[in-house]
């Protein structure tokens, strides 16, 4: 049973076999699950929790295995599963663990089945998480901001938009950093690299949310509904190559969109910059005496296992010492905003992101780097709240890059 | 006390939450579920689930539950990660569940030359702590990345390493605290690094399978870390691996700190995994520790010279790093490759030989299913701690069988084990003396011996409230 089957199922409009075809992903790997463990100390809840051990991935897996063989899906036991289930990053920590130690097992699909389940139950999402899926329905994205206001960032600087112009690269920005302001500066460092390396990029006049939001909190059909309209967007414009910012976006476009591989080429930033500047040798002008470490966001390095190339980046500028946290690369702690908890109040006993920052001091780090506005945003929360500013700041890839230009 | 009704549960949670934050208690169904089943691959059983899971912080929380569990005369379980291989966590009755995370404080004092840990701690964290600062966590299970202390030191697991090297986890041990079944608390030990002559009462509860006493508080000498070498040896066939290993001994060889091996169609899953050449025979990998690169290279020759006398087809010591790492996850792999490769769960059993006939309790592992009903339908496949004497055959249980072939497959293990543990006049080393392996206690130290462990349980627990049903077990 796999993912494409179910979206077989959901496009032919077979709802039964839609949900039997979720239910065989949850009691499938359930049924392999070895109760060993071994993925709940990698598992972002076991540092932030409270620690029942419910709380942790073969936790979550077996809550609503067990919900559907014993039929526990009533009162307040049903709300006890939605909160279980919606806890999860989906950071994929658990996963990678799974297959160096045990079972192999597909936790997350099950996690996932498991929340689309309860979606066609009416038991999920949190009840948070509605207003961003009716906002992505209406408005195209989850913030539930005006379409025409999304590309007003761009004022004063020179973009192709597409249509009608074309490009060779899709610069795809994404709703967080298009709408967000405090993260307008990523999205022009970007442009600013972009120029400095004479790429020929364009930006889509009415872009829209690439679904993953929608997908991470059970809504299939949404999900579905969006990348069929970024396809159709794709395919007019003759797009050949996407560039995006988030990696979120990026791993839906690469690994969730199912036939877009075979005809477009998606890449992270910070991988499309690092064969570019590979080749085209970019001058850095500016010295960066800091020490950096770099925070791995967890849909590029334990979904995708890019772990170098943003690293990479950071060692080419002058003045910078790379150091790092002692949580890093596929064992990197998750800054708590995947999975749909950007949008929803979550139980954190420690805030994961607060935590982070502690690790990053520890490592005597004055600037914290990642590649994701998720996690910039809830590093930048974090770091704001603690009173910590004079001590460390956030900065993605992209912004120190440029900085340094 | 049986609890019956959904009000004398939430009267049970109500009365616990002003012990510990109302948070810290939890009777939702699915934690309930979760902190009762354990690595066996049958399912939990509803009429045995726990009522409440409750999460303290302090030795005086444990001890106001135990006193509050004998005044209504409900069991109380401890759980730390929930590992055990023997069913101890899993539940004969229902009861309350303490949850041992959050007591997972460690300090390290350096001045004193020990450290101290909540039963809470995970190993690798507390080996991570220590071994930034030059020292040596000295035991090292399997389940590493998820052991808590309490979990090991209540079974002084010697997990992996070669006892008669380097000695159990209790030999590290200088003084518990613990909380006793009625609540009252006391420390054991010393806080020096000379350990009590004469009775000391931290041996009741380390390796005390969690009978007699909740440890809260664990403290450890600090080992200096080791210099390491390695080494391998192939041999042709079994027998002349035993013999092999037992002329570490009877030549008296400085031994080991690891000494695994794999019977050679084992070992060749591993090996395919990790792009290594497929060896002609089956494995021996060992690790020789010295207080410099030196004396561990030395001490690696030792014991390449008796391994060399039983004619291996190839034997070295190893310097290259890489190669050492590929050797050694070759072994570590095979049990997960297995299950993934075939999509169901791994089952070992832990055989001990006596030094003497290691030859003939290797043959007997290697047919370790033969004649049993369940499990010779099932390939087996042979790996262990040779250098502790340890084989461990295992299978892979089919995920389509039922519950009850899973149920009797699980028991036909246990029986075979004991059977040939009894034969060796051995006994495990690794997971524990009772629940599924009471039986096994009673044959090998007779039903004398398992009516005075009753007994001493009896003084510390009158009410029998402490890890109800890992005594009793399938006796």
């Amino acid at each position: 049973m796999n993912r494409e089957k179910v979206i077989e199922d959901l496009n032919t409009m077979d709802e039964e076999k839609f949900i039997e075809d979720l239910k065989e992903i949850i009691l499938d790997a359930a049924k392999r699950c070895r109760n060993c463990n071994y993925c709940f100390t990698i598992c972002p809840l076991f540092h932030s929790t409270r620690g029942f051990m419910s709380q942790t991935p073969s936790g979550i897996m077996q809550s609503i295995n067990y919900a559907l063989k014993w039929n526990i899906l009533k009162g307040e036991d049903q709300e006890n599963l939605r909160d279980l289930l919606y806890l999860c990053t989906t950071c994929n920590g658990c996963v990678l663990r799974c297959k160096s130690k045990a079972t192999g097992l597909p936790v997350l699909d099950a996690i996932e089945a498991g929340r689309k389940l309860l979606r066609e139950m009416m038991i999920g999402p949190l009840p948070q998480q509605r207003k961003p899926l009716k906002d992505i329905y209406l408005y195209g994205n989850p913030y539930g901001e005006k379409p025409e206001t999304r590309v007003d960032w761009l004022k004063g600087l020179k973009v192709k938009m597409i249509p009608p112009e074309r490009a060779e690269v899709l610069y795809y920005v994404g709703c967080t950093t298009a709408y967000e302001p405090s993260l307008h500066p990523i999205g022009k460092s970007l442009v600013r690299l972009f120029q400095h390396l004479d790429i020929d990029f364009g930006i889509l006049n009415e872009e829209i949310c690439c679904g993953e939001p929608a997908r991470r909190m059970g809504d299939e059909g949404l999900f579905q509904e969006m990348m069929n309209r970024n396809l159709d967007q794709f395919k007019s414009f003759g797009v050949q190559t996407i560039v995006t910012i988030s990696p979120h976006c990026f791993n839906t476009f690469l690994n969730e969109y199912p036939s877009i591989q075979r005809e477009i080429k998606i890449q992270h930033y910070t991988q499309f910059l690092v064969q570019a500047f590979k080749e085209k040798k970019p001058m850095f002008r500016k010295e960066i005496s800091s020490v950096v470490t770099y925070h791995d966001p967890c849909y590029l390095g334990k979904h995708n296992q890019i772990f170098n190339a943003p690293r990479e980046l950071l060692q080419m500028i002058p003045g910078v010492k790379l150091v790092e946290m002692k949580m890093t690369r596929d064992e990197s702690l998750c800054c708590g905003g995947g999975g749909g908890r950007m949008f929803a109040e979550v139980e954190e006993e420690r805030k994961l992101s607060d935590m982070r920052i502690a690790q990053a001091l520890e490592a005597g780090a004055n600037i914290i780097t990642t590649a994701c506005p998720w996690c910039y945003k809830m590093l930048q929360t974090s770091i704001q709240d603690s009173n910590l500013g004079d001590k460390i700041t956030v900065k993605d890839v992209a912004e120190i890059l440029s900085e340094s230009l | 006390m049986t609890l019956k009704t959904s009000p004398e549960v939430a009267k049970l949670a109500d009365e616990l939450a002003m012990i510990v934050p109302k948070k810290y208690v939890s009777t939702h169904i699915f934690e309930r579920i979760k902190s009762s089943i354990d690595t066996f691959p049958y399912e939990a059983e509803r009429e045995n689930l726990p009522y409440a899971i409750v999460m303290p912080k302090s030795k005086n929380e444990i001890s106001e539950i135990l006193k509050y569990a004998n005044r209504i005369e409900v069991p109380v379980f401890i759980r730390g990660s929930g590992t055990s291989f023997t069913g101890a966590s899993r539940y004969h009755v229902p009861g309350i569940v303490i949850n041992t995370h959050r007591m997972n404080d460690i300090e390290i004092f350096e001045d004193f030359g020990f450290f101290e840990c909540g039963p809470g701690c995970i190993c690798e964290s507390v080996a991570k702590e220590i071994e930034t600062r030059g020292y040596f966590l000295p035991f090292a299970p399997g389940s590493r990345l998820i052991a808590s202390m309490g979990g090991l030191i209540a079974n002084n697991t010697s997990a992996h390493v070669v006892d008669a090297s380097i000695g159990k986890p209790g030999d590290y041990v200088l003084g518990l605290e613990v909380v006793l079944p009625n609540g009252e608390i006391i420390e054991t030990g010393t806080k020096g690094l000379r350990r009590p002559a004469g009775t000391d009462l931290t041996k009741l509860f380390v390796g005390g399978d969690g009978l007699f006493g909740v440890v809260t508080k664990i403290r450890m000498r600090l080992v200096p870390a080791f210099e390491r070498a390695y080494g391998f040896a192939i041999y042709q066939d079994l027998k002349s691996l035993a013999k092999g290993v037992k002329r570490i001994y009877t030549e008296r060889r400085p031994l080991p700190l690891f000494m695994e091996f794999m019977e050679k169609e084992t070992a060749k899953i591993g090996y395919k995994i990790k792009g290594l050449e497929i060896p002609r025979g089956s494995v021996i990998l060992f690790v020789s520790i010295g207080n410099s690169k030196e004396e561990a290279s030395q001490r690696a020759k030792q014991i390449l010279s008796s391994l060399l006398a039983e004619n291996p087809i190839e034997a070295q010591q190893i310097e290259d790093i890489e190669l050492w790492e590929k050797l050694w996850s070759s072994r570590e792999v095979i049990g997960s490759y297995l299950m993934q490769e075939s999509g169901n769960q791994w089952s070992s059993a832990e055989v001990v030989s006596n030094l003497m006939k290691l030859e003939e309790c290797m043959e007997d592992a290697r047919h370790f299913n033969k004649d049993l009903p369940v499990l010779s339908q099932l390939t087996l496949y042979l790996f262990g701690h040779i250098g502790g004497l340890t084989m461990h055959p295992g299978v892979i249980i089919p995920k389509e069988w039922d519950n009850e072939k899973k149920k009797r497959a699980v028991d036909e293990k246990f029986q075979r084990e004991a059977e040939l543990n009894l034969k060796y006049n051995t006994c495990g080393g690794e997971w524990g003396q009772f629940a599924k392996r009471t039986p096994f206690f009673i044959q090998r130290y007779g039903k004398e011996s398992y009516e005075l462990v009753k007994k001493i349980k009896k003084t510390f627990d009158p009410n029998n409230i402490l890890n109800r049903g890992v005594l009793e077990g399938d006796a």
